[in-house]
């Protein structure tokens, strides 16, 4: 049944329905249809007005079968109602249809294509870590070993004190993304004592540290060799650097090994100094330290990936942060502390390495020669499908929200070409390199805070979606390198004091007479200020610290909850100094860490900026008293 | 009479043109003027004429517009064009030639039908 319509009243349902369907048909618009089913209609009327009402059925089939099919019909009209169409609009058209067929084609172009592989980034990657000196030189082979032989914990060790946390103290890559819950957890860690554990739990953990012995052998024969570079294995031919089924980290795995194992071997280092030194062994206490504090080093200036840098800086941490546990226990002899003391000073002779990223680079140009063609227009254009499968390492692009097709179509046809984006990749790149050896300080003076992730922001369009995705923000790893330098220098530092006091009864009264006198080489660098760390003597102890991500020198005040001030988990809120030494003690530590009653003020007294260097004026704070830490606000 | 679809392909325009040529009309009234000068000879079919009318009108050969005569719905006239009777003055010209060349091969003589 046709609907009501008062054109077609008096018209047969037949002829109606007819008349609709060629208008239908025609489908150039509102106006034209209605003037076609008007004519019809009109057609009919009038044939049919001399009918009678039952023969008006048969003649309107009669007239319907002249005119014959409805959408050979309509197509007909529909191409004589176009040629009427004037010539600009049809101009219009044909420039429309004409511009479609660029896109089709040009959307054919930039969705297909084969990359060219012709750098073998693998070779070139072992190149740059290579130093150009015999194989019997290199730790790797050890450490390799030392992987293969390290051994899982026990259960019930899994689930104690000594287990509880899910990264390395020192591990500053991951710190950044902590709650305060679980920074909380991390630094209970770090006070717990050995007789914090159960006797189940140190039974267990001694026979984790014997399991693992000749794991630690090779950790520490090879921390002796004076270098460490890893040999990649040679890929497959296709096959990525970039390996994709990782959690979204923005470094390249390049097959790399079993890092974990050599950071647990790190802890167990610690854990193995702080059994022996109980002992009374303090020579051994500070071997394991150093071996895992060189081991660190290695990883750290082997010019390798970043992840493989920042498990060195965590390890290397790790041994700087017991060697001050060790330094605080009584009783040590000058010789102890000076072997301590040279033993980290032989670590960074060369002069404590900043970070590198190199070894990104190539992984990112090795992204680009898999995922762009090249020669042609541009140099090259990216092929959405190769592309698609490495955005899932976008932080701001859930790969759930669009498939990551969609966005690398839209890459491929708007954004760079292959030069552009290799352009924008080196020049990022060379900045890294330039810009990571200058302090947070120096980086806050030029105006360049944050320079890395503001740089990437900045590469126009779609070619930003490609270099935010591949390319890595080095803002934090950046300080987190100077803060594990300023541990390093500091804990150099601590163990000459720790001497001083014992071959000459009390501290000095800065840290220049260190220097003039033997104890230290070099006075330890504050990354957040134009000078030395601050140093205090504070009557039977000292003081000494960093004025902290805040760059304000807060009198050696400190957040427990914020060990270096601000941080990125907490932008917003000031943070403090960050205190080397004294190390918190373990009671402190843990009413404060548990919401017990604030300890002493801090000592806000006339501290100047910059004194001299290393200097500062002692606080107002009562001789004998211990130096304050400040609760988390709130507590 | 049925004629070869071919044969007739060619004419219909002229024809059209032809009938139009004495005055404006609407689409039913001038397949009916079709059929009675032709004397039922020459029948358009109706999914014929309209595709051919917007195909006239395309190459302006005739024009249309819509009309409303006292009692009657709005109509759709078409009307001949100065360029449709330039045209169609060709056509007959050539018809007629061809007429005379057909005639003297099958031999023909004799009554022609009227070309009006």
């Amino acid at each position: 049944m046709v609907r009501k319509d008062a054109r077609f009243e008096g018209l047969p349902d037949g002829a109606a329905r007819y008349v609709k369907s060629v208008a239908r048909r025609v489908s150039m618009g509102l106006k034209v249809n209605r003037e076609v089913c008007n004519e019809l209609i009109d057609h009919f009327t009038y044939a049919l007005r001399d009918c009678s009402e039952g023969d008006k059925s048969a003649r309107a089939e009669q007239l319907i079968a002249d005119f014959g099919s409805p959408k050979l019909l309509g197509k007909l009209i529909r191409r004589g109602k176009m040629r009427c169409r004037p010539l600009w609009r049809k101009a219009i058209t044909r420039g429309f249809q004409g511009v479609g067929l660029l896109i089709l084609l040009y959307g054919l172009w930039v969705t297909t294509g084969t990359p060219t592989i012709s750098v073998d980034y693998v070779a070139r990657l072992n190149e740059l870590a290579r130093p150009g000196v015999p194989e019997d030189q290199n730790a790797w082979p050890h450490y390799k070993r030392a992987m293969t032989l390290y051994v899982e914990p026990g259960q019930v060790l899994e689930e104690s004190p000594v287990m509880d946390y899910r990264i390395s103290p020192g591990h500053y890559a991951q710190v950044t993304y902590l709650t305060t819950a679980e920074l909380t957890n991390l630094r209970k860690w770090l006070y717990a004592e050995l007789a914090d554990l159960t006797t189940e739990q140190l039974a267990d953990l001694r026979k984790w540290l014997d399991d693992n012995e000749p794991a630690w052998q090779e950790f520490e024969a090879g921390s002796r060799e004076p270098y460490c570079w890893c040999e990649f294995p040679a890929l497959k031919p296709g096959e990525p650097l970039l390996q994709l089924k990782l959690p979204p980290l923005r470094v390249a795995r390049v097959k790399l090994p079993r890092l974990s194992h050599l950071e647990w071997l790190g802890r167990a280092g610690a854990w193995r100094s702080r059994i022996v030194l109980e002992e009374g062994k303090v020579s051994e206490a500070v071997d394991s330290l150093l071996a895992s504090d060189r081991a660190g080093m290695h990883l750290l200036s082997g010019r390798g990936m970043l992840i493989e840098q920042l498990v060195g800086m965590g390890i290397g941490d790790l041994a700087c942060q017991e060697l001050l546990r060790l330094a605080r226990a009584d009783g040590l002899a000058a010789g102890d502390l000076a072997r301590a003391q040279a033993g980290l000073e032989a670590v960074s002779a060369g002069g404590f390495p900043p970070l590198s990223c190199e070894g990104e680079r190539l992984v990112v140009l090795d992204v680009v020669q898999l995922c762009f063609t090249e020669g042609g227009p541009g140099g090259g254009h990216l092929i959405p499908g190769r592309v698609a499968p490495y955005l899932h390492f976008r932080p701001n692009y859930p790969p759930d929200l669009l498939p990551p097709i969609v966005p690398a179509i839209l890459m491929s046809a708007v954004g760079g070409g292959r030069g552009e984006t290799v352009s924008a990749i080196n020049e990022y790149f060379d900045l890294v390199e330039a810009r990571g050896k200058l302090t947070p300080y120096m980086l806050r003076e030029g105006g360049l805070q944050g320079w890395s992730r503001k740089y990437i922001e900045s590469v126009g369009g779609p070619l930003n979606d490609f270099v935010d995705g591949q390319c890595p923000s080095v803002t934090y790893a950046g300080e987190f390198a100077f803060r594990a330098k300023a541990t390093h220098e500091a804990t150099i530092a601590v163990l000459a004091l720790r001497r001083w006091r014992v071959e000459r009864g009390k501290y000095p009264d800065d840290l220049r007479s260190l220097l003039e006198a033997g104890y230290l080489e070099a006075l330890p660098q504050d990354p957040y200020s134009d000078g030395p760390l601050r140093y205090a003597r504070r009557g039977e102890d000292f003081i000494l610290y960093s004025v902290g991500a805040n760059f304000r020198d807060d009198g050696g005040a400190s957040d427990p909850e914020r060990p270096w001030g601000v941080t990125n988990t907490l932008p917003d809120t000031p943070g403090l100094d960050h205190v080397f030494w004294p190390l918190p003690e373990r009671g402190r530590a843990e009413v404060s860490l548990l919401g017990g009653s604030p300890p002493v003020e801090p000592g806000r007294g006339s501290v100047p900026g910059n004194g001299a260097a290393g200097e500062t004026r002692p606080t107002s704070l009562p001789a004998g008293s211990q130096p304050a830490e400040v609760l988390a606000p709130g507590r | 009479m049925k004629f070869e679809r071919e044969l007739l392909k060619g004419v219909a325009p002229v024809v059209v043109l032809e009938v139009l040529s004495r005055g404006a009309m609407y689409g039913y009234e001038l397949s009916e003027a079709l059929a009675q000068r032709s004397r039922n000879v020459l029948t358009l079919g109706r999914g014929t004429l309209y595709p051919l009318l917007y195909n006239l009108e395309a190459k302006g050969l005739v024009t249309a517009e819509l009309v409303e005569k006292p009692g009657e719905r709005k109509r759709r006239y078409y009307s001949i064009t100065s360029r449709g009777r330039g045209h169609l003055a060709r056509q007959k010209r050539q018809i007629q030639q061809l007429q005379a060349g057909i005639e003297l091969v099958l031999g023909l003589t004799g009554a022609r039908p009227a070309m009006g």
